[in-house]
C-alpha cells in the first residue's frame, strides 16, 4: 500500500519553499505526493464528522499556466515524482471537495493569511478543525526549507502523544534518520512515562531506537525548547488534555509552533498509528 | 463487547475497509472507540444472519484441507495398510476382499462402497496396465472416512481385470478421498510413481510393509522436492 | 488522557446501538424546533423590512431598494460569510447523498440574512430554500455535536429541512413529504417517524409564535365536471410556465456568468432592473403572498392582459432576482407564477367560452401553483399537500391531483430533471439510495482489490513459468523487473492455453514475448464505475491496479459482484 501526502501548491516564492519542505518529506519517507492546483479559492473536505471550508487567498491562484510546470519542474529536482489531482467533485460550482483519502496533508501554519503571517505566527483556526477532524497527521512546514536530519518526538504522556510517538518510530525506521524524544515532565518521574509505554507495548522498540530522551523536571518548556536540535522535524499529538482544558490553559501545540521555526508534524485525535 | 476492528473484520470476513466505512455510515451496529470497536455480540450475530454473512469465532479450519507437498500419500498409504495375499478369483470377489479389509471403516459403509467401486468399474476399468490396478469409489465419500486414505492390495493370484493392455492384476491401490481435491492429489502422485518402471518391478517382488512404505517415501519426497 | 465526555456521545449506549428510533426521535425534536425557530424568524425579519420600507415604496428612488438589498446579500454572503453561493438545496442534496449530510455550519444562519436582505428589499424570490437549508444545516450540526453516524446525520438533516417546510407554510404535512420525496429521495421506515416528529415541532413553533392560521384561506369552492374538464388544460398550461421559468432561470443565469463584474455589482444591476419592474407591476416584487391572497379571494382587478402580463413579469423578475446574485428559493415565487397562470387561463377560458359553469377563479390560481410546483419540481405529492395545507380546501381534491399529477408528466418531457436535481445530475453528482451509482461510488478500489497474484520476471521460460501454474489459484501474472520491481506488464492464461502442450516452446520463449505491456490499468483513487465502463467497454473480466508503477493487486467483475451485493444489500435494509 503506497502513502499518500497532499499538498496545495501556491504557485510563489514562498510558496514554493512550502514545496520542497513536502517533497523532502516525502522522499525519505518514501511516500508519494499528490498535488492540488487550485483553481478556485475556497475548497471543501469532508471529514468523518467534520466538513471544513478551506479558504486560500488569491495568491494561490497566480498564474495557473506556469502552475503546473513550476510544480513538476520542482518535483522532478527533488527526485519525486509528481501527481495531479483533479478537483473531481463539486459541491456547488465554485466549491470543489477534496477527497480526504491521504496519509499525510501539508497546511501552512495559515492557510487563508497573507504571506507575511507565514513565518512565526499563530496556527489559524482552519488548520486546528483539520488537525482535529482529520485521520492523517498534518505537516505545519517552516517557513524556509531546511532539510531535517533528525525527528524529534514530544511526549507527554497522554494517548495522542503515545500516537505521535509511534508515528516517530515510523518515520525513524523508513527515513533511517536518529530519533529523539522530548518530555516536559514537571513532576512526574520518567518511570511514570516508561510504565506509559510499557502499556502500549512499545518499550523495548523505544529503547532501541531512540537516541536520547530529553528528560526536563525543570526549567520553563519554553526555554527547554532551546535543545531541540534546529535541524530536527517535530512531532507531537495535538489536543491530548482535551479541547477545553486546552483553550484555557494554552496547548503543547501552540507553544511549540511559536517557539520552534522547525517544520512541525501534528497527529490530531483522529489519528490512529498503523491503522494503514 | 470490545475488539479491535481488524478482529471483527476476521470474524465477519470483511475486508478492513468495508468496516470501517460501515462502521462510520452507520450500517453495522458496531461503535468505534479509538482503535476498538464497540458492539453487543447477539445483536451483531444477529445482523450478520440477516446480511447473510457468517461470524466466525476461530480462525478459519477447514477440516478438509489437505496439506498440499509433505507426503501425502505415504501417510495415506499408512492409514490405508499394506495386505498381501488376498483372496479372490476375478474382480467383484477380489474387491469385496478388499473392502472388508480396509481399517477404521465401519461395517455398514462396507456394501455401499463395494457397490460405487463396481460402478466406477462399469464405466472403464481401473486396471492401468503392467499388473496395477487403482479402485475408487464412482463419488468422494462423504461418510465413513475422515481423511484420505490408500490400501495396498497384493493378490494371492493374478486377477483377469480387463486392463487397459489386458495383462492379468496383481496390485490394487484402493484409494478412498473425502473430497476430490484430496483424490485428484492422491491419484496424481500415485501415477507419478508408477510411472517409474523400477518401481512397479519393485512391486512384482511383492516387499513387505516397511520397504514398501519407505520407497514410497522416497519417491514423494522426490516430487516434493521438485515443486519447491 | 482525554477524557471522554460521555454525555456527548449517546449513540455509544448500548440501549442506543442497535435501535435508535428513540433517539432520533429526541433529537429530531429538537431539530425541528430549532428549524422552525428559523423559518418564524426569517418570517418576522421579511414583515418588518416589508413594513419598514413600505412607505418609501413611492419615491421615485425605490427602484434602488432591490438593488442595495441584493447588493448587501451577495457581499455579506461572498464576503463575510465566504459561503460560495449556489442555491443551496443542492448543497444539502449532494451533502446527503455522499457525505451522509455533512453541512457547514455556517449555513445555519447565513441565507437567513441574506435571503432576508435581498427578499425584504424587494428582490423576486422566495424565504423557502433558505430556511430549509437553514434547516438542514441545524439539524447536520446537532448531529455532529452528538458524534452521530452517517444515516443518523442524514436522518436530523431531514428532520431539519422537515421543520422549516413546516414552520414556514405552517404545514407539516408538506414537511413530511417534501424531506421524503426531495430531500431524501427514499421513503424508509426508519426515517419517517422522527421527521414526521420534527415537522410536527416546527409547525407547533409556528403555531405558538405566529398563531394557527391558514395562508390562503378561501370561501370554499364547488368543482363541477366541466372543472375537472378545464383542469387538464390548466395542467399544461401549468407545466408551460414551469418548463419557462427553469429556462428564464438558466438563461439569465448563463447571460450573468458571461459578464465578468464582481458579484455585488452584478446583484445590484439584478435588484435595479426588479424594482424598475416593480414600477409597473408592483406584484412581482417580494414574496408576492398578497398578490396570492387576492386572487384566492377572487378580486385580484385587472383583466386578462394584466394577469398575463403579470405572469410573465413574475418570471422575468424572479431570473433576474436568483440569475444575477440575489439569495433565496424559487417555491414562493412558483406560487404566485402559478396564481397568475391559473387565474389568466380562468380568464381566458371565461372570455373565450362565456357561460360554462366554470369554478371561482380563485380556484384556478390555486391548482396553477400546484401544478407550477409540481412541474418544476418534479414532486408531485409535494405540490398537493402543500395546496391541501396552505389553503385548507380539501374539495378541491380531484382537480388538484389531476393538475399536478399531469403538470408534472408533461414538464417531464421537456425539462426531465426536477429543478434542484439538475445541477447535480449534470455533473453527475446525483446519487440517491440505493441505486447503482450510489453503490459503486461507496466501494472503494481498495476494498475490491485481490492480492494473491504470483509475479513473474520477463526473462522467466516457457517452461518455468508453466510449471508455476501449478501453484497459481488465478489467471493473471504480473510482469515485474526484477530489480526495480516496476510493472511492466501482464500475462494472461487465455493468451497462452495454446502453448501449453507445445513442449518446443517451452525453452524458446520468453515472459515478456507473451505479455500484453500495455494493458489498461487501475489507480487507487479511480471511481469504480468508471473502472467498471473500460471493463465493458474492453471486455475485460480483470484488470491490474498499479500505484506508483508498481503493481499491487488485481480488480476482478466476479469479486466485484459479491462486495456489490453485499453493500446493496447493507444500504437498502431498513434498519440494521
Amino acid at each position: 500500500m503506497e502513502t499518500t501526502f497532499f499538498h496545495v501548491f501556491r504557485n510563489t516564492p514562498l510558496g514554493r519553499e512550502i514545496f520542497m519542505q513536502s517533497l523532502y518529506f516525502c522522499k525519505h519517507t518514501r511516500a508519494s505526493i499528490k498535488i492540488y492546483i487550485p483553481e478556485f479559492t475556497k475548497f471543501l473536505m469532508y471529514f468523518d464528522n467534520d466538513v471544513v471550508q478551506v479558504d486560500l487567498d488569491e495568491s494561490y491562484l497566480t498564474q495557473p499556466t506556469t502552475a503546473r510546470s513550476h510544480a513538476i519542474a520542482l518535483a522532478v529536482e527533488a527526485g519525486v515524482e509528481p501527481f495531479f489531482i483533479p478537483p473531481m467533485n463539486f459541491t456547488a460550482l465554485t466549491l470543489p471537495d477534496v477527497s480526504v483519502d491521504f496519509d499525510f496533508m501539508c497546511c501552512p501554519r495559515s492557510i487563508s493569511d497573507f504571506s507575511s503571517k507565514i513565518s512565526l505566527g499563530h496556527i489559524g483556526p482552519r488548520v486546528r478543525r483539520i488537525v482535529n477532524a482529520a485521520r492523517f497527521p498534518v505537516l505545519i512546514p517552516s517557513s524556509q526549507f531546511k532539510e531535517w536530519k533528525s525527528i524529534m518526538v514530544f511526549f507527554g504522556g497522554s494517548a495522542n502523544a503515545v500516537n505521535a510517538l509511534n508515528l516517530g518510530l515510523y518515520l525513524s525506521r523508513i527515513t533511517e534518520l536518529p530519533l529523539d524524544l522530548f518530555t516536559q515532565a514537571g513532576e512526574l518521574s520518567q518511570a511514570h512515562f516508561i510504565e506509559i509505554l510499557k502499556e502500549h507495548y512499545i518499550d523495548e522498540e523505544v529503547e532501541a531506537s531512540v537516541r536520547k530522551w530529553h528528560f526536563f523536571q525543570e526549567g520553563k518548556f519554553e526555554h527547554n525548547l532551546f535543545d531541540v536540535p534546529h535541524n530536527a522535524l517535530a512531532v507531537l499529538g495535538a489536543y491530548g488534555h482535551g479541547l477545553v482544558k486546552e483553550m484555557l490553559f494554552g496547548s503543547t501545540m501552540e507553544m511549540v509552533q511559536s517557539t520552534l521555526p522547525n517544520p512541525l508534524l501534528i497527529a490530531g485525535p483522529n489519528y490512529l498509528a498503523g491503522s494503514r | 463487547m470490545k475488539l479491535t476492528i481488524e478482529e471483527i473484520a476476521r470474524r465477519l470476513d470483511l475486508n478492513l475497509e468495508t468496516l470501517d466505512r460501515w462502521i462510520r455510515q452507520g450500517r453495522i451496529p458496531v461503535t468505534k472507540k479509538g482503535n476498538e470497536g464497540v458492539f453487543n455480540e447477539p445483536e451483531l450475530k444477529r445482523w450478520a444472519r440477516s446480511h447473510r454473512r457468517s461470524y466466525r469465532m476461530s480462525p478459519r479450519s477447514d477440516k478438509n484441507e489437505i496439506q498440499q507437498g509433505g507426503c501425502v500419500l505415504t501417510s495415506a498409504m499408512e492409514r490405508g495398510g499394506v495386505f498381501e495375499g488376498v483372496q479372490g478369483g476375478d474382480k467383484p470377489s477380489v474387491l469385496k476382499n478388499c473392502v472388508a479389509l480396509v481399517p477404521d471403516l465401519p461395517l455398514e459403509f462396507q456394501a455401499p462402497l463395494y457397490n460405487q467401486l463396481l460402478e466406477r468399474e462399469a464405466l472403464i476399468s481401473t486396471g492401468v496396465g503392467r499388473g496395477v490396478a487403482i479402485p475408487h469409489p464412482r463419488n468422494p465419500l462423504d461418510q465413513g472416512i475422515s481423511s484420505p486414505v490408500v490400501g495396498t492390495f497384493f493378490l494371492d493370484q493374478p486377477v483377469d481385470y480387463e486392463a487397459i493392455d489386458d495383462q492379468p492384476v496383481f496390485v490394487l491401490f484402493l484409494i478412498l478421498s473425502p473430497t476430490v481435491q484430496g483424490h485428484l492429489t492422491l491419484l496424481s502422485r500415485l501415477s507419478y510413481c508408477l510411472r517409474d518402471g523400477t518401481f512397479v518391478s519393485f512391486l512384482k517382488k511383492i516387499p513387505g510393509r516397511e520397504a514398501f512404505l519407505a520407497r514410497v517415501k522416497k519417491m514423494e519426497k522426490n516430487i516434493d522436492g521438485k515443486e519447491k | 488522557m482525554r477524557k471522554t465526555i460521555f454525555w456527548r456521545y449517546p449513540a455509544r449506549l448500548s440501549f442506543f446501538r442497535m435501535d435508535d428510533r428513540l433517539l432520533l426521535i429526541s433529537i429530531g425534536v429538537i431539530v425541528g424546533l430549532f428549524s422552525g425557530l428559523a423559518a418564524v424568524g426569517l418570517n418576522r425579519s421579511l414583515i418588518f423590512m416589508l413594513e419598514g420600507l413600505y412607505h418609501l415604496r413611492h419615491l421615485w428612488w425605490a427602484f434602488l431598494l432591490p438593488a442595495a438589498g441584493a447588493m448587501a446579500s451577495s457581499i455579506f454572503l461572498e464576503k463575510i460569510m465566504k459561503e460560495g453561493a449556489g442555491h443551496g438545496i443542492p448543497e444539502v442534496i449532494y451533502s446527503v447523498s455522499r457525505y451522509g449530510g455533512l453541512l457547514r455550519f455556517r449555513s445555519s444562519f447565513s441565507r437567513l440574512i441574506s435571503s432576508s436582505l435581498t427578499i425584504g428589499s424587494g428582490g423576486s424570490a422566495g424565504p423557502e430554500a433558505p430556511v430549509v437549508m437553514s434547516g438542514a444545516a441545524i439539524g447536520s450540526t446537532i448531529a455532529r455535536f452528538f458524534y452521530l453516524n452517517d444515516r443518523q446525520r442524514t436522518t436530523l438533516v431531514g428532520c431539519g429541512t422537515a421543520g422549516a417546510i413546516a414552520g414556514i407554510f405552517n404545514a407539516p404535512l408538506t414537511g413530511l413529504i417534501f424531506t421524503m420525496e426531495i430531500i431524501l429521495g427514499e421513503w424508509s421506515m426508519v426515517n419517517i417517524i422522527p421527521i414526521a416528529v420534527a415537522a410536527v415541532a416546527g409547525a407547533e413553533i409556528s403555531r405558538i409564535l405566529q398563531g394557527n392560521s391558514i395562508a390562503f384561506e378561501s370561501s370554499g369552492f364547488h368543482i363541477t365536471g366541466v372543472d375537472l374538464f378545464a383542469s387538464l388544460g390548466l395542467a399544461v398550461v401549468a407545466a408551460f410556465a414551469s418548463i419557462l421559468l427553469t429556462r428564464g432561470l438558466r438563461r439569465m443565469h448563463g447571460v450573468s456568468v458571461k459578464i465578468k463584474i464582481p458579484m455585488w455589482v452584478k446583484a445590484s444591476i439584478g435588484g435595479a432592473a426588479v424594482g424598475l419592474l416593480g414600477f409597473f407591476v408592483p406584484e412581482v416584487l417580494g414574496e408576492g403572498y398578497h398578490s396570492i391572497h387576492d386572487m384566492i379571494q377572487g378580486v385580484f382587478k385587472g383583466g386578462i392582459g394584466i394577469a398575463a402580463l403579470a405572469f410573465f413579469a413574475k418570471i422575468f423578475a424572479t431570473s433576474l432576482t436568483l440569475g444575477w446574485g440575489g439569495s433565496g428559493g424559487i417555491f414562493a415565487p412558483c406560487l404566485v407564477i402559478g396564481s397568475f397562470a391559473g387565474l389568466a387561463f380562468h380568464r381566458l377560458l371565461a372570455f373565450g367560452f362565456p357561460g360554462t359553469p366554470l369554478v371561482n377563479e380563485g380556484c384556478f390560481a390555486l391548482l396553477g401553483m400546484a401544478g407550477l410546483i409540481s412541474g418544476i419540481l418534479q414532486a408531485p405529492l409535494t405540490g398537493i399537500f402543500l395546496i391541501l395545507e396552505i389553503t385548507a380546501s380539501y374539495e378541491v381534491m380531484l382537480p388538484l391531483i389531476i393538475v399536478s399529477v399531469i403538470s408534472t408528466t408533461v414538464t417531464h418531457y421537456f425539462e426531465p430533471d426536477s429543478f434542484y436535481h439538475k445541477d447535480l445530475k449534470e455533473r453527475g453528482e446525483l446519487l440517491r439510495p440505493g441505486t447503482d451509482s450510489r453503490v459503486l461510488a461507496d466501494i472503494g478500489i481498495r476494498e475490491v482489490i485481490e492480492t494473491d497474484c504470483i509475479t513473474v520476471s520477463p526473462q522467466m521460460l516457457l517452461r518455468e513459468f508453466f510449471h508455476l501454474l501449478k501453484h497459481s489459484t488465478r489467471n493473471y501474472f504480473p510482469v515485474e523487473d526484477p530489480e526495480t520491481g516496476e510493472f511492466l506488464g501482464i500475462v494472461e492464461l487465455g493468451d497462452v492455453r495454446s502453448y501449453i502442450f507445445n513442449t518446443v516452446m517451452y525453452d524458446t520463449v520468453f515472459v515478456e514475448q507473451i505479455m500484453n505491456s500495455n494493458p489498461d490499468v487501475v489507480h487507487y483513487d479511480d471511481n469504480l464505475a468508471d473502472v467498471l465502463e473500460t471493463m465493458d467497454a474492453k471486455s475485460r473480466f480483470s484488470m491490474p491496479v498499479v500505484s506508483n508503477n508498481r503493481f499491487v493487486g488485481m480488480v476482478s467483475k466476479a469479486t466485484l459482484l459479491d462486495k456489490y451485493r453485499d453493500e446493496l444489500n447493507v444500504q437498502t435494509s431498513q434498519a440494521f
